[in-house]
């Protein structure tokens, strides 16, 4: 055969390999129709003890069956106290507002590092749950909270500043056996609290028109709702400073970024409870999958050992601070690509809206704001 | 290190004694049978690949005396003095008539030719129709390359492991997976060898294509049954993968281009008829091309090599001495992924592991029949993960090499076929070191290093007592040491090993056993013949393994460390029995087979929930052995000659396995028996040649099986904002099944023109009619909408293929 021959064929072949790389990318993902039977019924108990007043409280529900929508049965009318190792007792009562939500009789009432907190429930039909017992450990502080660039490719630019890593550094104690779990708050100050929508001159089409500003300061409340099992063990890096731990990843936008920061010392038990949550919630199937594993939480059932229980009694020291993450890189050598919430600029300073208290929007100053 | 030595020699002895004993009567029988004064004998090989031809007929027509030549190609026919005229054939080769004039012991080595008119019978299993009547084996296939080169092939790359799943009782967990499943057997319970030297990942890219470079290959045997008393260390099956001798007489250069490797091979005599050399290397370069694509794969690396290197030197008629040297290597980078297994989210991480094998073997024949053989073998084995992102940057690398030395003396007769050796292996595993980068938080990691030896011995005879009646009974001794430095801990008896469950450390020093484990290894194959077509075979082996690779998904990642047995990981033990029922008609133009076989584990290994198999200083901790069992039926018809072959197998087969309760709190599903990832109950393979003209052939395969386990989740519930499923069992549901037609057409040269240069087109499509085979199936976790599973097919549409190879 001769040279152009050979020529040929290389090209004929590059040809044939995109064509082989068309179709690996249009690989399909297509519904399917599996059996799976909706037996699993079991208490669901999310409880967390820890040294800062107000996060104290136990949540109690049932668990749904996997395919149907996602309905959330509370479990009230139950007793539950939480009992140290000198036998002191602090009561949690259901709230009026939230069925399923048990908060301590003694709203101030906080966890003591080196003490062992034992959760009891004694549930309607008289099921009695206990925990294991968990040792509150102290946590060490926060050394530093601060971002790093994200620097990405874009189809047109180039390569453009994107966003933040949101990092942190903190100190292991030379101790072994030591774990973490990290969450976070983003605050977000509100230029208005309300938005009118109507039909522009000569449009057609209903638009976001107007923007009433706010009678009181308002803050949009942000928190971490997916992938929150932020936790690491100290094996690999026992007594060494733990450094660019990653937090939270947040879009370019030239203002400052208001976060706060909650650091837990929690127990060997709750790690492989967070690790265990986290990997079965990123299984996706995959033939490289590790094989499913049982979700042990540290309750059981102590009046039928046959019933299920989920869930995790959390017994932490939270160490918990809050910054402005300066969103300005100190010298423009690339393009950046804007992410931000709509500006307020527009906000009609002469129709006010109050700011609405809700899980998602509030009129408290967040603890660590100083602008 | 001597008591080791005193030890060994201490158990061989009275071993070593029976088998003298036993050589030296068998001799004396020998001796005193022979009346006939001369021998005939010489080899029958291949005018063009000088391989030996096993299985061809030498006649004397004069005295209707008669043999078939041995898997050496060696045949040895006693006769009077006179005048004779020798008749060798063999299918799809010219016969030849030579005449002989016997007044002495003659060597008569003769060379056969492929007979172009005879093409048409495309001899679909390289030994000849009636083996599997004859011998006394059960569970035996032997493909060879040319038959693999007729089977369609994914992408155009023909492909050892991937044509052995056209084979009865041989499985795998998908597509793309690395590695084979053979009755029931996980993939590292597969001993694979390639020219005597083991493999330990027999994959390139992940397990899209196997690391046998077809150019390279002679032949394929997979023992699935009755395995030989030769071969241990594994308990499932025996892959023994043969290279090619190089052409000792002319030289040839060969190879091909496909759309995912090219290929180019060379095999040239250096001294004509004494010393030649073959080198052929393929390699996929073609990964610049997802620089092509849209920017979620412009990162991509996939890339693999290998080269395969042998030597064979002749220095006489009755000495051999051969090289091989085999080196693959495969870079694998995804632009992102994190190592959730290690707890350090990476923004890419590049995964690499090499191959390095090598062997040394001399054959001796020492007379007519029985012949020495001293085998030296290494097998290194690398994998390495790499993460550049700067605070969590690390190199983690794992190895495992093997060394074993093995001598096999083999004497064949006409009522008795007598073998025995010994072999030594030394093992040094490397489980996971793990270097930090400059600037990394991440500590130093370094697992201490496992050292061991296997040795073993074994004996081997088939008597052949009537023509109805054969068996072949051998026993193996294998002795295994796990060697120090080492560090073992002590756990309360039948507690479970969890750290609070540890009574003692123990230490031991270089050179000192600190576990041994040893025992017999029985193997026992009989057949009876109710006629010349008709066969009843049956079978009974018991295999130890002592090295096992630790993983817990589903398909194995080649990053995947092994492990050896040691004081807490008990070696697995498995017995297999089988029962067969061969039939032959129509003059052996159809082949029949029905096998049974059920196959019972002890030490069958298994995993904690969420193991950490990568950084565990304690593995005996991640692993809990339960009890394993495998059962099936393998029916098989085969079409040998004509111009149509091909075969048709059925498959039933079922592999479970069960975990003690007292596990309970660290295993999610105990105490019942649940399905292997593996466990497919129902297979069913078709494979077609069709010679449409003298140098075209059509070929199809369609296989049918029934999806691979999975677990669905039962319930869910939230915790910190993510779903978490609940699996109350493992493996109980299945995917869809899996259903495939491939075709090729084979374009060959027209063998009535002779022309130096050979081209063979093969065009084939893989999946033909686009069937989207589940390749995962996984739930869409939103907490606000309904969970419905989906199902994601990778290999979803028809891949057409174009491949060109060449020889001259």
């Amino acid at each position: 055969m001769n040279i152009p021959a050979f020529a040929k064929l290389r090209k004929w072949k590059s040809l044939c390999l995109l064509l082989f790389l068309g179709a690996s990318l249009s690989t399909c993902v297509n519904p399917l129709e599996v059996g799976v039977p909706d037996e699993m019924q079991g208490l669901v108990v999310n409880a967390s003890l820890t040294t800062y007043p107000g996060l104290q409280e136990v949540r109690l529900y049932k668990s749904a069956a996997f395919t149907t929508r996602a309905l959330y049965y509370a479990v009230t009318n139950a007793q539950v106290w939480v009992e140290d190792e000198l036998g002191q007792r602090q009561f949690f009562f259901e709230s009026v507002k939230n069925s399923g939500i048990y908060l301590p009789q003694n709203r101030n009432f906080v966890g003591e590092i080196g003490r062992t907190y034992v959760l009891h429930i004694r549930t309607s039909d008289n099921q009695t749950f206990a925990s294991k017992p968990e040792k509150l450990k102290e946590t060490p502080p926060i050394k530093k909270i601060y971002p790093e660039a994200i620097i990405s490719e874009d189809p047109v630019s180039g390569q453009v500043l994107s966003g933040y890593k949101i990092l942190l550094d903190t100190d292991d104690p030379a101790s072994k056996g030591d774990y973490y779990r990290w969450s976070w708050v983003h605050y977000e100050r509100q230029g208005y609290c309300f938005t009118f929508d109507g039909i522009p001159f000569g449009g057609n089409l209903a638009t976001r028109i107007g923007f009433a500003c706010c009678e009181t300061e308002c803050w949009d409340i942000h928190r971490c709702y997916l992938n929150c099992t932020n936790v690491l063990s100290d094996a690999l890096i026992n007594g060494r400073s733990i450094s660019r731990q990653p937090l939270h990843s947040i879009p370019y936008c030239p203002r400052d970024y208001y976060i706060e920061v909650q650091q837990r010392s929690i127990s060997r038990d709750a790690y492989n409870y967070w690790r265990t949550v986290d990997q079965l919630s990123s299984n996706n199937g995959s033939i490289f999958d590790a094989a499913p594993a049982a979700v042990r939480g540290n309750i059981s059932c102590t009046s039928d050992s046959t019933l299920q229980v989920y869930g995790l009694f959390e017994v932490a020291d939270i160490y918990e601070t809050g910054v402005f993450i300066d969103r300005i890189p100190a010298q423009f050598t690339i393009p950046t690509l804007f992410t931000c919430e709509p500006t307020p600029i527009s906000a009609n300073p002469f129709e006010c809206r109050p700011c609405v208290e809700s899980a998602f929007r509030t009129r408290i100053k967040p603890k660590y704001w100083t602008k | 290190m001597i008591t080791t030595i005193y030890m060994i020699r201490k158990l061989l002895t009275p071993f070593l004694f029976v088998l003298s004993t036993f050589f030296f009567f068998f001799l004396q029988a020998q001796e005193a049978g022979q009346t006939q004064s001369f021998t005939v004998y010489g080899n029958v090989v291949d005018s063009l690949t000088q391989e030996p031809i096993s299985g061809a007929a030498v006649f004397l027509t004069e005295s209707r005396a008669g043999t078939y030549t041995d898997k050496k190609g060696f045949y040895g026919i006693p006769t009077p003095a006179g005048a004779f005229t020798l008749r060798i054939s063999y299918l799809g080769y010219a016969a030849k008539v030579i005449p002989i004039q016997v007044d002495k012991n003659v060597i008569m080595d003769v060379v056969l030719s492929k007979d172009a008119k005879f093409l048409e019978e495309v001899t679909v299993i390289s030994s000849k129709p009636e083996e599997n009547i004859r011998s006394t084996e059960t569970g035996v296939a032997q493909l060879s390359i040319r038959s693999i080169r007729k089977i369609p092939a994914f992408m155009g790359e023909i492909d050892v492991v991937r044509s052995l799943q056209m084979l009865p009782g041989v499985s795998t967990v998908g597509e793309g997976a690395t590695g084979l499943n053979v009755r029931g057997g996980s993939i590292d319970q597969n001993l694979v060898l390639m020219d005597d030297a083991p493999v330990f990942n027999s994959s390139h890219l992940f397990g899209f294509f196997s690391i046998f470079n077809p150019d390279a290959v002679r032949d394929v045997t997979l023992s699935r049954g009755g395995v030989s008393a030769e071969y241990g260390g594994r308990t499932s099956s025996v892959l023994d993968v043969k290279l090619k001798d190089p052409d000792l007489e002319k030289s040839s250069f060969y190879g091909g281009i496909g759309m995912i490797s090219n290929r180019l091979g060379l095999e040239v005599p250096l001294i004509k008829n004494r010393l030649a050399i073959l080198i052929s290397g393929r390699g996929s370069f073609n990964d610049f091309l997802f620089k092509l694509g849209p920017e979620s794969i412009q990162g991509t690396v996939a890339n693999f090599y290998d080269l395969t290197g042998k030597i064979l030197f002749k220095p006489s008629e009755k000495t051999r001495l051969s090289y091989t040297s085999y080196n693959s290597f495969d870079a694998f980078k995804l632009p992102s992924d994190s190592l959730n297994t290690v707890n350090v989210n990476a923004s890419s991480s590049r995964y690499e592991y090499r191959t390095y094998n090598q062997t040394l073997r001399f054959n001796w024949f020492v007379s007519k029949n029985a012949s020495l053989t001293l085998t030296g073998v290494q097998s290194i084995y690398k994998a390495n993960t790499a993460v550049p992102d700067s605070s969590i940057a690390f190199d983690l690398s794992s190895g495992i090499r093997l060394r074993a030395l093995k001598a096999r003396y083999v004497h064949t007769g006409e009522k008795n076929n007598l073998s025995f050796g010994l072999e030594s292996t030394n093992y040094q595993i490397d489980p996971n070191q793990l270097v930090p980068g400059p600037y990394s938080n991440i500590l130093a990691i370094d697992i201490q290093r496992e050292l061991a030896r296997e040795s073993a011995a074994y004996l081997e005879n088939e008597w052949k007592f009537s023509p109805q009646f054969s068996v072949i009974a051998g026993l193996r001794y294998s002795f295994f040491q796990r060697l120090g430095a080492d560090t073992v801990y002590r756990y309360a008896p039948e507690a479970i090993r969890i750290d609070e469950n540890v009574e003692e450390t123990q230490v031991f020093s270089k050179g000192t056993a600190s576990k041994t484990y040893g025992g017999i290894e029985p193997r026992l194959s009989l057949r009876y013949s109710l006629n010349e077509n008709t066969s009843i075979k049956a079978s009974y082996n018991r295999m130890r393994q002592y090295v096992q690779l630790i993983s817990n998904t589903t398909a194995a990642l080649p990053t995947a460390r092994w492990g050896t047995s040691d004081l807490n990981i008990l070696p697995q033990i498995a017995d297999q029995v089988s029962l067969g029922f061969f039939k032959n008609l129509e003059e052996n133009r159809w082949e029949t087979s029905a096998e049974l076989y059920y196959r019972q584990s002890q030490n069958f290994p298994d995993y904690r929930d969420l193991a950490d198999l990568i950084f565990s200083k304690n593995l005996e901790q991640e692993i809990i052995q339960g009890e394993g069992k495998a059962y099936g039926l393998e029916l098989m018809a085969r079409k040998n000659t004509g111009f149509l072959t091909g075969w048709v197998t059925y498959t039933y087969a079922r592999t479970q396995i069960k975990v003690d309760p007292r596990y309970k709190s660290i295993h999610n599903y105990t105490g019942a028996w649940y399905p292997a990832n593996y466990d497919k109950p129902h297979t069913m393979n078709v494979m077609m040649n069709y010679r449409t003209a003298i140098n075209v052939t059509l070929s199809a395969n369609f296989t049918y099986s029934t999806g691979r386990p999975a677990t669905y989740p039962y319930g869910r519930f939230i915790a910190a904002g993510n779903t978490v499923p609940l699996y109350p069992n493992r493996n109980l549901q299945r995917i869809p099944d899996y259903h495939r037609l491939d075709l090729a057409l084979i374009v060959e040269p027209n063998p009535n023109r002779i022309r130096k240069w050979k081209g063979t087109w093969v065009l084939s499509v893989y999946n033909l009619y686009g069937r989207k085979n589940a390749y995962s199936i996984y739930f869409a976790l939103n907490q606000r909408k309904q969970t419905n599973a989906n199902k994601l097919a990778i290999f979803g549409s028809a891949f057409p293929s174009l491949t060109y190879n060449f020889k001259f």
